[in-house]
C-alpha cells in the first residue's frame, strides 16, 4: 500500500491518494474516502449489478472479518480471497476485526480470544485463528486482532486491559504477518485505542512507536475504541469527541493513513476528517435505511439550495407541500429566502427560523448543546435523525417529488416519494433496495465534497452549511 | 391498459367455434404463430397497449406494485414480458386517486413492458364438470377478449386439475388467448401448454426465492443444504442471468435465508428459469418439436422415468405418449 499526502488544510483534514494496493496496484483512490459497509460480503440489499449503478467496480468495500469466521474452510478451498468470492472481484478489500454496524456484546473477550458474534451465535477468536481467517480472505488491508470493547461508559480497568490485550496481539500479527506467504502485499492497520481517556489514547499511540521493535511494518492505524459499534455511535456528537481523537492522532506519523469505522453522524464524520482520519465506511447510511429514511442534509457546499429546490420556491401551488417537508426534517433550507414561505411559517409557533436573525457562531454552538441534552421528542416514536426523511411517515403518501431535489441517483431519478413510502409502508423488500440506493449515493456525494472543501480550505464552511440545516430540522 | 380478463367456472358442450386463429379487441389483439401438430399446444403473439407478449407466457406476481426487491430493470433482464399486479391489494394500498394522479401503475413501478392486473379470490364452479361447463358457455356467449381459468390453485388433486382444464380449452374459442392462474411448477406449465393454455401467473418462483430455493431443470436446490457449502459452480451452468453470471452456490449458501440479498439473487435467477422454460416451449411449437420436447424435458425431471400418473394421462389425452 502507499499513502501519500497531497494537501493539509488550515481549516483542518488533509487530501491523500491511496494506491499500490495487492489486488489493484495501479487504481489510486482519493482520501477522504467511505469505504462501502457489506453484510455476509455483499452491500446490504444491493446484489453486484445493482451496486454497480450506485458506485463505481473498483471501489474499496469493507468485509468485517467477523461475517467470515464461520467459513474459513470455504475459502481456503476457493483460494481466491472473499471480494471474489462475494462477487466483488474488482474491488479492493479492507477486512476490519468487527462489524461496525452492529453492537458488539460488551465484556466477552477474555485470554481465550476476542469474541465474535456470527449468525450461530458467539464465537471466541484466538489470534491464530484471526490471522488464519485473514489469509484466506486475502485482503488489501486489515486491522490487527484487537481488544476494542471500550465506550464512554468503560472502568479504567476495562480499558486497561483492552490496551494490554491488545498491544499483546499487534506483535503476535506483526509476527505472523512477516511470514505469512498468504499476506504478502496486504497492509497492516495498527488499532488506536485507550478508550474515553484521553491520558490513556495519548500513551497508547505513543507506545506504538516505542514498544513495537519494527514499525516499517504498520502501513496505518484503525480509530477504535471509542465505541462498541451499532446504532449507539450515531449519536457521539463532535464536541464531547473533539479531544479524544486528538490525543489518539497527534502522536502519529503523518504520512500514514488512518481509519475510522462506525456509524459516525455526518457532523462527527467532519470533526474526524478535520483531524486527520482518511478513511470512513458507509455505516451510517445503511443505519438510515434499515429506519426507512432517506438521507437528504445538505452536502453540496456550492449551492445552499440544489436546481430543484431553487424553481420550487417559485411556485405559490407548492407552498403547503414545502410546509409539509419542513415537518419533516428533511433539512433544506427554505423560509430564509422567501417572503411567502415565512409568513406560513410564523403562522406554526414551532418554526422559529424565520423570526431568527443570525446567529453568532457561539450563540450556535450554545443552541446545538442545548438541542442535544434535551433529547427532541422523536415525531410518532420513529428513530430518526436530522439529516434524513422518514419514508413510513404519512405525510409522503402522495409527493410526487423524489426523495431529495436535484438528486441524481436512480432512485431520485425513477421514483417518487409516494412510491417508496407505499413499499415502506407495505413492508416490501424493494423499500431498502431503494433507500440503500439513495443513501449510499447520498454518502459518496458527501465525500467527494469533503474532498473539495479540504482542497480548497472550506471545510468550515461544509460543517457550517450541515450543522445550520441541523439545528433547523430540530427546530421543526 | 390491462388485458381484460374474465373467469371460468363451467361450460356446456359448445358448437363448433369459430376457425380464425386470431382476434382483435380495443385493449387487445391475439395471433397464433404455430401449432403443434398432435397436442392441443399453440405459440401465439398478444398485443396490448405497453408491450407485444409472445405467448405461452409466465407471468411473474408484482401484487403490491413492485416485483418483491428486484429493480424493474433486472426483471426486464431476467426477460419478463408481463408481470401481475393485483387491483384489490393497490386499491387499498397506495390507493386508485393516487395512482391516477401519478399516472398509472405503469408509471409509479416504472414497468414500462405489460401488466395484467386481477383482484384474486376467484370462487367457483370448482371441479365439477357440469358446473364448469355451465359457466363457459355463458362467458363465451359474451365474447371477452381472453379467458382466464380460475379456481384451480387451491392445491387440489392433480388427477383433477388436469381433466378441468382440459375440458375448458377445449370449449374455449381458439382464437383468444387462455390464461391459467396460479400454475407456476414447471411440470404443470409443460402439461398446461399441451392442453392449449397461454398464459400462467405464480408466486411460486418468487416465494421458493424466499426460502433459499432455486429452479434448475429437473426441480429445485435448496441452498441452505451443506451440500452446497463448497459448491463453486452457479446455481445452472446454462444460465445466463446475473445470477449465475457471477454467484456460486457455495457463496449463496452462507447467506441464504440471512440477508435480504440472498432473495433477491434467487428471484432474479428463478424468473430468468421460467422465462427460458417458456421460451424453449415457444421455440419447440414453432418448429413443431413440442411432442419431442416434452418427451425430453419429463425425462430430465423424472429419474428412471417415473413419471406421475396424472402426468402421463394428461399428455395422453393430447396425444403425447410418454416412453416408458
Amino acid at each position: 500500500m502507499k499513502f501519500i499526502v497531497e494537501h493539509v488544510s488550515k481549516q483542518g483534514g488533509r487530501i491523500g491518494k491511496l494506491t499500490g494496493l495487492r489486488s489493484q496496484p495501479d487504481v489510486v483512490h482519493d482520501t477522504p474516502l467511505s469505504l462501502i459497509s457489506t453484510v455476509g460480503g455483499s452491500a446490504p440489499h444491493l446484489t453486484q449489478d445493482v451496486l454497480h449503478l450506485v458506485v463505481g467496480k473498483d471501489s474499496p468495500v469493507c468485509v468485517p472479518a467477523q461475517h467470515f469466521s464461520e467459513h474459513v474452510k470455504v475459502l481456503q478451498s476457493y483460494r481466491r480471497g472473499v471480494a471474489h468470492f462475494s462477487a466483488l472481484q474488482g474491488h479492493c478489500v479492507c477486512v476490519t476485526a468487527q462489524d461496525s454496524s452492529k453492537v458488539t456484546p460488551s465484556g466477552y473477550n477474555d485470554k481465550s480470544g476476542v469474541s465474535m458474534w456470527t449468525y450461530r451465535g458467539r464465537q471466541s477468536v484466538s489470534i491464530d485463528k484471526y490471522m488464519e481467517l485473514v489469509e484466506t480472505m486475502q485482503p488489501d488491508w486489515y486491522e490487527a486482532l484487537n481488544d476494542a470493547d471500550t465506550d464512554s461508559a468503560s472502568s479504567k480497568k476495562r480499558v486497561s486491559k483492552s490496551t494490554a490485550m491488545s498491544m499483546a496481539y499487534l506483535k503476535q500479527c506483526i509476527d505472523h504477518h512477516k511470514v505469512a506467504k498468504g499476506l504478502q502485499g496486504s497492509a497492516l492497520f495498527a488499532p488506536l485505542l485507550g478508550g474515553h481517556s484521553e491520558g490513556d489514547r495519548s500513551r497508547w499511540s505513543k507506545s506504538l512507536a516505542e514498544k513495537l521493535e519494527d514499525t516499517s511494518i504498520i502501513s496505518g492505524y484503525a480509530l477504535l475504541g471509542l465505541h462498541t459499534n451499532g446504532p449507539p455511535t450515531e449519536k457521539l456528537e463532535p464536541e464531547s469527541m473533539h479531544n479524544l481523537i486528538k490525543a489518539s492522532i497527534d502522536p502519529l506519523p503523518a504520512d500514514l493513513p488512518r481509519q475510522a469505522a462506525g456509524m459516525w453522524n455526518p457532523l462527527t464524520v467532519l470533526k474526524l476528517a478535520e483531524h486527520g482520519v482518511d478513511i470512513f465506511d458507509s455505516a451510517f447510511p445503511f443505519l438510515v435505511t434499515e429506519r426507512r429514511g432517506a438521507l437528504t442534509f445538505p452536502c453540496r457546499l456550492n449551492k445552499t439550495l440544489t436546481d430543484g429546490e431553487c424553481s420550487k420556491n417559485d411556485k405559490l401551488e407548492h407552498r403547503n407541500k414545502r410546509l409539509k417537508v419542513c415537518e419533516d426534517n428533511s433539512g433544506t433550507k427554505m423560509c430564509e429566502d422567501n417572503p411567502d414561505t415565512k409568513m406560513m411559517c410564523e403562522e406554526k409557533p414551532k418554526t422559529k427560523m424565520c423570526e431568527d436573525k443570525p446567529k453568532t457562531k457561539m450563540e450556535e454552538e450554545e443552541n446545538a448543546k442545548k438541542e442535544d441534552k434535551e433529547n427532541q421528542p422523536i415525531r410518532e416514536k420513529e428513530a430518526t435523525s436530522p439529516y434524513e426523511i422518514n419514508l413510513k411517515d404519512k405525510s409522503n403518501v402522495s409527493q410526487l417529488e423524489p426523495l431529495l431535489a436535484g438528486c441524481e441517483c436512480y432512485t431520485c431519478k425513477n421514483f417518487t416519494r409516494a412510491y417508496v413510502h407505499h413499499l415502506a409502508n407495505v413492508n416490501e423488500l424493494l423499500a431498502p433496495v431503494l433507500l440503500m440506493m439513495h443513501n449510499l449515493h447520498h454518502w459518496m456525494d458527501f465525500f467527494t465534497s469533503i474532498r473539495e472543501a479540504i482542497k480548497t480550505d472550506r471545510l468550515e464552511d461544509l460543517r457550517s452549511l450541515i450543522e445550520s440545516s441541523v439545528l433547523e430540522s430540530k427546530e421543526a | 391498459m390491462a388485458a381484460a380478463a374474465s373467469t371460468i367456472s363451467g361450460t356446456s358442450a359448445m358448437a363448433s367455434a369459430a376457425v380464425s386463429s386470431s382476434s382483435s379487441s380495443p385493449a387487445l389483439s391475439f395471433r397464433i404463430l404455430s401449432e403443434c401438430s398432435k397436442s392441443k399446444a399453440r405459440t401465439s403473439l398478444m398485443k396490448l397497449p405497453h408491450y407485444t407478449v409472445e405467448l405461452p407466457m409466465f407471468m411473474p406476481v408484482g401484487t403490491q406494485g413492485t416485483m418483491k426487491g428486484l429493480l424493474p430493470g433486472q426483471v426486464k433482464d431476467a426477460k419478463a414480458q408481463i408481470i401481475l399486479g393485483n387491483t384489490y391489494h393497490l386499491g387499498t394500498r397506495p390507493g386508485k386517486d393516487l395512482l391516477n394522479d401519478i399516472g398509472g401503475l405503469h408509471k409509479f413501478m416504472q414497468w414500462d413492458r405489460a401488466l395484467l392486473t386481477d383482484s384474486g379470490g376467484f370462487q367457483m364452479g370448482g371441479l365439477f364438470p357440469d358446473l364448469r361447463k355451465i359457466s363457459l358457455e355463458q362467458l363465451i356467449a359474451r365474447d371477452a377478449p381472453g379467458y382466464a381459468i380460475g379456481g384451480l390453485s387451491g392445491g387440489e388433486e392433480k388427477d383433477k386439475f388436469w381433466p378441468t382444464v382440459h375440458l375448458c380449452t377445449d370449449h374455449l374459442p381458439k382464437n383468444k388467448p387462455r390464461y391459467c392462474m396460479g400454475v407456476g411448477f414447471a411440470v404443470d406449465l409443460v402439461v398446461c401448454c399441451a392442453l392449449g393454455v397461454d398464459m400462467f401467473d405464480c408466486v411460486f418462483p418468487t416465494r421458493t426465492a424466499r426460502f433459499g430455493c432455486a429452479l434448475i431443470d429437473n426441480g429445485q436446490i435448496n441452498l441452505k443444504a451443506r451440500d452446497f457449502a463448497t459448491d463453486f459452480r452457479p446455481i445452472d451452468e446454462k444460465c445466463d442471468c446475473e445470477t449465475c453470471k457471477n454467484y456460486t452456490r457455495a457463496y449463496l449458501h452462507t447467506i441464504v435465508t440471512k440477508e435480504t440479498v440472498a432473495c433477491h439473487l434467487l428471484s432474479m435467477h428463478n424468473i430468468a428459469y421460467q422465462m427460458r422454460l417458456m421460451k424453449n416451449i415457444r421455440e419447440s411449437i414453432k418448429e413443431d418439436r413440442f411432442v419431442d420436447f416434452v418427451q425430453d424435458f419429463m425425462a430430465c425431471y423424472y429419474k428412471d422415468q417415473s413419471y406421475p400418473q396424472w402426468v402421463i394421462d394428461a399428455l395422453a389425452a393430447v396425444n403425447i405418449i410418454l416412453k416408458k
